[in-house]
């Protein structure tokens, strides 16, 4: 049961405008301790205690954009907050080692909108078509 | 008939009830059967738990109460009172008017009523993923730009869905890469086992899974959006790499 | 008939018809998120949160989904009875709201104060049973028809258990009317002496109700040959059965309250000198303790199946019904505190 006690615990930790930016988005009054923010506003937070937050639910996002959809979490902190890595991108040696100097900048699934991805063929063509030329009769 | 509810209630001199939050609760609820109560709990404290062979333990609670009814035999030898050590009459009519065992299960089903839900609330919450999980295809590069794939097609030759495409050609400084690598997404099973067989660890697959289109055709993967992908995930593809690849 | 004595009748009119809607039109909210409160519920007791997606924890979900279903296509089978395919479901809703006519929300705060009032409820429940007959015989269909019938004949079976029950308070009260039953509780809450008979009387309202363990007829069709009887129902008449099997689950938990938890009474709160009528608020407070107990029992039990159901009334049940009816006029005569 969504408890009235965590709620009220919630609230009186975030703050009635966070609570109710949660309440709106979330769903439910979550707290805990804020751990990052990335390239596009979206804020982590984390609440590692199993009393509080059940532990499938101890890692959670804030989307910056109104219309927030899953695609807009750029991959490092997709990998923590899939709990596939323990550390965020801030605190994980490993992960910034291995950022590459050519790293491309992130976007979101952009189907459905004009920056789709649209398939074309990377190779010449080995057919030519033809045009059909139509010579006048004698 | 009545050495149950005295053993129930603790008053022979010689059992010791422990106090504890189960038997609290327990002692609410008629036990029905002696292997189960409390008494025969307090039996087993006294003694060491002996593990050298399994036991059910029967024998010893069947004999603790051994005393309280003797069996009583007919002329022919037959037992006349074989369930003596069982539940009495009262014990039985107690259960069965007042739904003892339903009121039980409904306890445990009331006792969840209070606790937290698991549901994770999407796209906030996200389900637990592994490193070595199976999504979304990247082509890799080397740490200097240059693109790992050498065109082997090994990738090509065993896919189990012939989902790769590929045709190579010497690039203009002589080195032996692709034209053309296309997976069709909708082919694929996501099985691995392009990531497996390819000797450069150029194709892998990230952990993303929410690729979703609008329309088939955004699923057919070239080779500039397999490298794209790669160059955007770069970081974290090679941190999955990197605690995953002792095993591999 | 002159002019004073119309305006008279016409005013008498309009404010028995804003008595009428002062219970009623909350009694249609109550049931509106009864049905949430079911789903949320029931997801809470399986560790799942339930709808939370329409207002803030879901609140807004009855709406939604009556908009639904008014918006869905209404499908009527061609050779149907098609004034008894939509009166059916219209008189089951009807006879579960007329039920909250006898029903007192504090001292006298009661629409009609029948002296028989006991009588009138016990009729209208045998009434609503035609709403399932005729549901599942309009709709032409054997399978519907079969299913009405078994519903019929449990909901007709657990109606005996359900009077044995309510005489067994009669007795223990001396009257059928509603407020001498709270009164007379003043000294103890029947559900304290009577156990027993409560148990029995809310197993036969869950059967009644047609709620689990006993709604065979609303499961799945595939774990049983016939489907239920409101199968070529769809969308209004749907909402009607709806309405009223969740109706008759808050009525038949008040009706609980006040027979077995005093109603309206708290034992210190004889005279209510505030405007804000705290009976009623307590009478809300029992009734919501029971429709816990009914969802509590969906979320636990698992289904019997139909002979098994008949068989609990007519050979376990009745016999213990039978059983206190000789009991307790036996009491009452034998220590001579009958009270008539």
């Amino acid at each position: 049961m969504v408890s009235l006690h965590r709620t009220i615990r919630s609230i009186r930790r975030v703050g009635l405008r966070e609570w109710w930016r949660q309440m709106q988005y979330i769903g439910d009054a979550k707290s805990g301790t804020y751990v990052g923010k990335d390239q596009f506003g979206n804020r982590y937070f984390e609440n590692r205690n199993a009393e509080e937050e059940i532990p499938g639910r101890h890692r959670w996002a804030d989307f910056a954009q109104h219309d927030f959809n899953a695609t807009q979490i750029p991959p490092e902190w997709h990998s923590w907050i899939s709990h596939i890595r323990k550390d965020p991108p801030t605190n994980d040696p490993v992960m910034q080692n291995l950022s590459p100097p050519w790293k491309a900048p992130y976007v979101e699934n952009l189907t459905g909108t004009r920056g789709a991805y649209k398939p074309y063929n990377t190779v010449v063509p080995k057919i030519n078509a033809w045009e059909p030329k139509v010579k006048a009769r004698a | 008939m009545f050495s149950r509810p005295r053993l129930v209630l603790g008053l022979q001199p010689r059992i010791f009830i422990k106090p504890s939050v189960a038997s609290a609760r327990t002692a609410l609820v008629a036990r029905r059967l002696i292997s189960n109560s409390t008494c025969s709990h307090a039996e087993h404290n006294h003694q060491k738990p002996k593990l050298e062979h399994l036991s059910s333990g029967i024998e010893e609670r069947l004999a603790h109460s051994a005393h309280l009814l003797e069996p009583e035999h007919d002329s022919q030898g037959n037992e006349l009172n074989a369930y003596r050590h069982g539940p009495s009459a009262l014990d039985k009519a107690v259960h069965l008017f007042f739904f003892t065992e339903i009121i039980r299960g409904m306890w445990i089903v009331l006792e969840n009523f209070f606790r937290p839900p698991y549901t994770i609330m999407y796209p906030f919450e996200k389900g637990p993923l592994s490193p070595r999980f199976r999504g979304e295809h990247a082509l890799r590069r080397y740490p200097s730009g240059e693109e790992r794939c050498i065109a082997c097609k090994l990738c090509e030759a065993i896919c189990p869905a012939q989902a790769i495409t590929i045709e190579s050609e010497a690039r203009m400084d002589g080195s032996r890469k692709t034209t053309k690598y296309d997976i069709d997404m909708t082919k694929c099973i996501y099985c691995g086992f392009c990531q497996e067989a390819c000797p450069v660890d150029a194709i892998v697959e990230t952990q993303n899974q929410e690729f979703s289109v609008e329309n088939r055709e955004e699923l057919l993967y070239n080779k500039e959006k397999l490298l794209s992908n790669g160059d955007r995930a770069e970081a974290e593809i090679a941190a999955n790499l990197h605690s995953d690849h002792v095993y591999r | 008939m002159n002019k004073s004595n119309l305006i008279e009748n016409l005013v008498g009119l309009i404010f028995n018809l804003a008595d009428v809607l002062s219970i009623i039109l909350p009694v249609l909210l109550s049931v509106a998120f009864m049905t949430i409160i079911e789903r949320k519920q029931l997801a809470a007791h399986q560790r799942r949160v339930g709808p939370n997606t329409v207002g803030y924890y879901g609140i807004l979900q009855p709406f939604a989904d009556a908009l639904k279903l008014i918006l869905k296509e209404t499908v009527i089978p061609s050779q149907s009875n098609k004034v008894i395919f939509y009166l059916a479901p219209v008189s089951t809703l009807v006879f579960s709201l007329l039920g909250w006519a006898v029903i007192p929300f504090g001292q006298g705060l009661v629409l009609s104060d029948l002296s028989l009032g006991i009588l009138y409820t016990l009729a209208l429940s045998s009434l609503g049973v035609y709403g399932v007959l005729l549901a599942g015989w309009s709709a032409n269909s054997k399978y519907a028809f079969l299913g009405s019938l078994r519903s019929t004949a449990a909901m007709i079976s657990y109606e005996l258990i359900l009077s044995s029950a309510i005489l067994i308070i009669i007795l223990l009260t001396g009257s059928l009317n509603y407020i001498e039953i709270i009164e007379i509780q003043q000294s103890i809450y029947f559900i304290v002496p009577l156990l027993p008979v409560f148990i029995f009387y809310f197993i036969s309202i869950l059967a009644e109700t047609s709620r689990t363990p006993f709604d065979l007829q609303e499961a799945k069709p595939d774990l049983q040959k016939i489907a239920g009887f409101f199968t070529e129902h769809s969308s209004v008449p749907f909402v009607f059965f709806f309405l009223g099997e969740y109706s008759s689950i808050v009525l038949f938990s008040c009706i609980t309250a006040i027979f077995f938890l005093g109603g309206y009474n708290f034992n210190e709160i004889f005279i209510n000198e505030s405007i804000f009528n705290l009976q009623a608020i307590i009478l809300g407070l029992k009734t919501c303790i029971f429709t816990f107990f009914f969802v509590w029992f969906r979320a636990t039990l698992p289904r019997l199946r139909y002979d098994q159901l008949i068989s609990l009334c007519w050979l376990n049940l009745l016999p213990v019904a039978v059983a206190f009816i000789i009991l307790i006029p036996s009491i009452l005569i034998t220590f001579d505190i009958s009270p008539y």
